[in-house]
């Protein structure tokens, strides 16, 4: 079943949520930085950043599904299997696009699908999760000139924030600084986690712009 | 003029003759001429009185045979009995080895290390004058002119000692006049590996017998065209490498006890056989001494010479000064040693040192005086106190072992001396570079201010010498990026009730575009592998310059069907192929012809050399060529001469009793047609005029990309259909979004026609059209630097020989810039295209915004043909404006680097790249507009009172001329 939320209830609701990931997003970054775990991302050896990444999603997911159980998309197994299922395609078609882009075919293979692997749990991860895979699979076939007023909005300027930061991403990969950083695909990833970051900060204030608007209009009424 | 020249000086340095040298007695009084003293005692007093080392010039010690094999790299000379596998240009000259191993005493080998630009014409240059080639030489190396500069050949006359030249025709270019004997052969045909190299070997034992010459120059071309052609790694440098081997063998042979022979290579190649850059197989090629006389030992021995250094040792061996400008240090242990009682050796090698350090000091003084600038006034003085340093302690040289050291010392302020020179030759200073930024940033921000649409990632892009090298990427970046979002707003755009349909087979159709595009990665060239280590995966990596396999010429000439026939379709679907005109009739056969007489011309180069002379003579392949030539001249011609692609259908009687065999159901038909439309007999129905004027373009596309792609060469053929295929989706798509923006703009209020939004170009889909022509540079197998031009182009249907170099230039112009030539003709498609598709491409339009009138297609145009006019024009400006800002970023950029390491590398090829690259935009733009602007127009308007009924008629008309002629089913 499908939830259509209002801003209103969304940012009643889940306005912490977008503050916690845009600084748990950064600190996670720089987290890795003072590891030495960044130059490393890409590597099978260290996947478990990204479950780090997945795993904090579905926590924020089971968080707000506890705290109100009635405004939240509820997974039937059908829907979990779907949610799967539009995963991979995602993640393919995020493979597809990187090689059509100017990633190597036949070599990097690990890069490349480090790459994709985090690009979904970024952008296809949380949408399936909050609004479910219909709503999911609607979002990533307009992507370019999808317009609602609901909460949907907020989730769609995620995943474009989350790729263009991918995109922006590239443009230090020719430079010719020969910096360890500068390899595909440690900018584009950086970038897609950094857009994301952005891009919660921004539905953050959003949202309290919102409230504070709500509140004044109810300030009035009790006045 | 940012392109550093260094100033030639033309003094020569001179020096009296052994013979001349008055007899002097030690208190300096001259002795009458009549009186002779003994060469010994002369000798000894011009050793003690070294000073005078560089005006005076010792007897001739030996002859000179200088075997000049071009292209020799290092690694071609050394032998490796272990080696198990040799590759074609390995272990192939085992003789260098064994006279090595034989006589230890009478042979030298070195590494021979160039000085960038490595081109044969460069090179001779400095071989013979021992001085710094720039960077102006090196584009006159097709037209060779005449040398000014002193140098060895010139001091040999003026000594009247004569030289014999064999070989290469450049050496002619370079001293006209100077050889006693000549035998020049042609430089410029790469295919022919042995017109030059049997030359040389009929005319070189006969001149070896002759005694009248002191410098012989048998300069060998096979092993350079071979790279050229077929690379190191192919069994024909087995065969030039082998025949060098005999030559050299027979050489040393044939040698008389008073000749060396000198084995040079003018520079290397790289791994695909090319040469001209800096990189290490380019620059490191080498000098092999081998003397009937035991070679000196003195002087510490190295194992890397440079090459300024063979000219003063040369003079040396000739005794001859050396050349003015030489920047080169003699080398100790190749000059022959000497017999003489009276001197000791280490004097004779004193004095040539000390002569070769005074030569060098009084060219720097010399220089620094004409122009000041060159050289601070603080590494003038250092230099000059070094030298009285080295000065004072010349006279302490007594014995070898001191020599030794002052050997050292003089080898080091002569190295220091030549990088000084070098440094101010090449290096970069700071402020220039500090103002030129900072010009560049106004200059930026001010472009930026006026031109907005451009977004900013593009100009910088061009001034960092990375986003030169990567440029390519960056640009398919770009390219897919626009594609797919265009794509992408175009499929979902606002429309809901567009068929899914359509929808999917538009993405389907991206998807094959992306692919394609992407796949002309495979065709890109990798500039160089120490600035591209990661240029994999495409066909012309540096491995190996491969021959063109089967399978590729399977996939080209398939490829190209495929063109064909989806062009055909696509035209015939347009209505444009009816009729009987001849623009027509040649459109409707010659592009299959050019396909087969392409493969075959293939086919036929791709023969064995051997099997190729017996079974097919050479002219027979080249005319398949000029029927390709021709035909696609004829083609384009016509289209441009007789613009027009329609047919005027006959009315609807006619036309059904023109077919005799099946009467009846005609008639019946014809009875049914008239009893349903009664009204349409009146109407001349026309065909393909909802095309006119795309069908024009279209057309010169189709003859422009077979041209290419017979350029270009069965491998890389395939890439030129790509970017026509590219360049039309492009324009699909942006008229899409143009048709569907064009319609809600027009309901606003202030916009009194809304047809005309149409008409104007957004920047956008013009910054799409630069990028294309851009991108297709690098997606069709160019770089932008010298040694990747694709000379092959010029031997396409030519032997290579022409009096002019004309026919040649042309070919490689067109060659290197295809894209901008078909960008810059198919310009004015961008303003017509979004009504052509309004009329062949209806379903993925959102109808329901859409006008009655766009069905009419590019009879609107026609009907607003003023407007059309400026708009053209003012899309053309605006086209050139882009390109031009490219050349102005990119002129910016070497200005700013203009004393930069990387200058001659990457930042000057590359201005000269862009600005030709402008100017064949500019002139082809220009082509196109007066096309379109003169025929077109006034063909059309012969036709006029046929238009104006049809725009009368509306588009009844027009699908009637579809569905009988374009579907014949």
């Amino acid at each position: 079943m499908q939830v259509k939320h209002s801003f209103y209830e969304y940012s009643q609701i889940l306005h912490g949520n977008d503050v916690v990931t845009s600084i748990y997003v950064l600190l996670f970054i720089i987290f890795l930085n003072y590891n030495n775990l960044l130059l490393k991302v890409w590597s099978f050896d260290n996947i478990y950043i990204i479950i780090i990444l997945a795993a904090a999603e579905v926590t924020k997911y089971i968080i707000h599904a506890t705290r109100d159980s009635s405004s939240v998309h509820r997974h039937s197994v059908k829907d979990l299997f779907m949610i799967s299922l539009m995963l991979t395609s995602v993640f393919g078609i995020v493979y597809v696009i990187a090689i059509l882009f100017g990633a190597p075919v036949f070599s990097m293979f690990e890069e490349t699908f480090i790459f994709s692997v985090i690009v979904t749990t970024v952008t296809a991860l949380p949408v399936g999760l909050h609004l479910g895979p219909k709503a999911a699979v609607n979002m990533f076939l307009s992507l370019t000139s999808y317009d609602s007023d609901n909460i949907h909005n907020l989730f769609m300027l995620k995943i474009r924030l989350s790729l263009f930061g991918a995109w922006l991403g590239a443009i230090v990969i020719p430079l010719d600084w020969n910096r360890p950083w500068q390899n595909w695909p440690i900018p584009c990833c950086i970038g897609t986690l950094l857009g994301y970051a952005v891009a919660n900060v921004i539905t953050s204030l959003l949202q309290f712009q919102q409230r504070g608007k709500l509140l004044k209009k109810a300030g009035k009424y009790i006045l | 003029g940012f392109l550093l020249s260094k100033t030639a000086q033309k003094s020569n340095s001179t020096c009296l003759s052994f013979q001349e040298i008055p007899c002097l007695v030690q208190d300096t009084t001259v002795n009458g001429p009549g009186e002779q003293c003994s060469d010994n005692y002369k000798l000894s007093y011009l050793l003690q009185n070294i000073n005078s080392a560089s005006n005076v010039c010792l007897p001739q010690k030996a002859r000179i045979v200088l075997v000049l094999i071009d292209a020799l790299r290092y690694d071609f000379m050394l032998f490796n009995d272990k080696l198990q596998n040799p590759l074609p240009f390995q272990n192939k000259l085992p003789v260098i080895h064994r006279l090595m191993k034989q006589y230890p005493e009478f042979t030298r080998l070195y590494k021979f290390v160039a000085d960038p630009p490595t081109t044969t014409m460069q090179r001779l240059k400095a071989l013979t004058t021992g001085s710094l080639p720039t960077f102006i030489d090196a584009g006159s190396n097709f037209a060779t002119n005449e040398i000014n500069e002193d140098n060895i050949i010139d001091q040999l006359l003026r000594h009247n000692l004569s030289t014999v030249l064999i070989g290469d025709d450049t050496w002619d270019g370079l001293y006209p006049n100077r050889f006693l004997r000549k035998y020049p052969y042609p430089s410029f045909d790469v295919w022919d590996l042995d017109t030059v190299d049997n030359g040389v070997m009929t005319h070189l034992y006969p001149e070896l017998n002759q005694t009248d010459w002191s410098f012989l120059i048998a300069h060998y071309l096979g092993v350079d065209h071979c790279g050229h052609r077929y690379g190191p790694n192919h069994s024909e440098m087995e065969r030039k490498l082998t025949e060098m081997d005999t030559v050299i063998e027979s050489v040393a042979d044939k040698l008389d006890s008073n000749t060396m022979l000198f084995v040079i290579g003018d520079h290397g190649m790289t791994e695909t056989g090319n040469h001209g850059g800096d990189s290490e197989d380019e620059v490191m090629s080498a000098l092999f001494i081998y003397s009937k006389k035991p070679l000196s030992s003195l002087g510490e021995h190295t194992d890397t010479v440079r090459q300024v250094s063979l000219a003063p040792t040369m003079a040396a061996i000739f005794g001859v000064s050396v050349p003015f400008s030489n920047l080169g240090t003699v080398i100790l242990d190749a000059l022959p040693s000497f017999n003489n009682s009276h001197v000791q050796e280490w004097q004779w090698s004193l004095f040539y040192l000390w002569g070769n350090v005074q030569q060098m000091l009084t060219y720097i003084e010399e220089y620094a005086e004409s122009s000041s600038e060159t050289f601070s006034h603080a590494a003038l003085k250092e230099l000059k106190e070094k030298f009285s340093l080295l000065n004072s302690k010349l006279y302490a040289v007594t014995n070898e072992a001191s020599f030794e050291n002052f050997a050292k010392e003089c080898t080091d302020f002569l190295t220091k001396l030549r990088e000084t020179c070098e440094e101010v030759w090449i290096q970069f200073d700071s402020f220039s570079m500090t103002r030129g930024l900072l010009f560049l940033f106004l200059s930026l921000f001010f472009v930026y201010m006026i031109t907005d649409g451009i977004p900013s990632n593009r100009l910088p892009e061009i001034f960092m010498s990375s986003f030169v090298i990567e440029e390519s990427s960056v640009l398919l970046y770009l390219l897919n990026t626009v594609i797919l979002i265009g794509t992408l707003s175009v499929s979902q755009g606002e429309s809901k009730k567009k068929s899914h349909k359509s929808k999917l087979k538009l993405l389907a159709i991206a998807l094959g575009i992306l692919i394609l595009v992407r796949g002309s990665m495979y065709f890109w060239r990798c500039r160089d592998r120490l600035e591209q280590p990661w240029c994999y995966e495409t066909f012309n990596a540096f491995t190996a310059k491969v021959e063109t396999t089967k399978l590729q010429w399977i996939i080209t000439v398939i490829t190209l069907g495929l063109f064909v026939t989806v062009t055909k379709v696509w035209l015939r679907n347009c209505g444009n192929l009816n009729g009987y005109s001849y623009t027509v009739i040649l459109l409707k056969y010659v592009p299959t012809v050019l396909v087969v007489c392409m493969s075959g011309f293939w086919v036929l180069n791709r023969l064995p050399i051997n099997t190729k002379n017996k079974s097919v003579q050479l002219w027979q392949a080249n005319a398949l060529a000029w029927v390709v030539y021709g035909l696609s001249a004829v083609g384009i011609l016509t289209v441009i001469m007789k613009p027009l692609c329609i047919y005027i259908l006959p009315s609807t009687d006619e036309y059904s009793t023109e077919s005799e065999n099946n009467k009846i159901p005609q008639l019946f038909q014809k009875v049914k047609k008239m009893f349903n439309e009664p009204r349409n007999e009146d109407v001349p129905v026309i065909c393909g005029l909802g095309t006119v004027y795309s069908a024009v373009y279209i057309a010169i596309g189709i003859y422009l990309t077979h041209l290419f792609a017979l350029l270009h060469g069965d491998a890389v053929a395939p890439s030129t259909v790509i970017m026509f295929l590219a360049s039309a989706f492009v324009l699909i798509i942006t008229s899409i979004i143009r048709l569907e923006k064009a319609n809600t703009i027009g309901k606003l209020p202030n916009c009194k026609n809304p047809k005309n939004q149409l008409f104007e170009i957004p920047n956008m889909s013009l910054l799409v059209w630069v990028i294309l022509s851009q991108y297709f540079f690098y997606g069709t197998g160019h770089q932008p630097s010298f040694p990747n031009i694709i000379w092959d182009a010029a031997f396409v249907g030519t032997s290579g020989i022409f009096k002019h170099n004309f026919v040649p230039a042309t070919l490689i112009i067109i060659n290197t810039f295809c894209s901008q030539i078909l960008m810059g003709f198919l310009v004015p498609l961008l303003i017509i295209m979004p009504f052509t598709v309004s009329v062949m491409l209806p379903s993925v339009i959102n109808k329901n915004i859409m006008q009655k009138e766009n069905l009419r297609g590019e009879v609107l145009l026609y009907e607003r043909d003023g407007l059309l006019i400026t708009v053209a024009f003012t899309t053309i400006c605006k086209y050139m404006i882009c390109h031009g800002i490219r050349v102005f970023a990119t002129m910016l950029a070497a200005t700013i680097h203009c004393r930069h390491m990387m200058v001659w590398k990457i930042f000057a090829p590359k201005l000269i790249f862009e600005s030709v690259g402008m100017f064949v935009t500019l002139s082809v733009a220009c082509l196109s507009y007066l096309n379109r602007n003169g025929n077109n127009g006034s063909e059309l308007s012969e036709k006029k009172e046929n238009c104006e009924t049809i725009t009368n008629t509306e588009n009844k008309v027009l699908n009637k001329c579809q569905s009988n002629f374009i579907k014949p089913t």
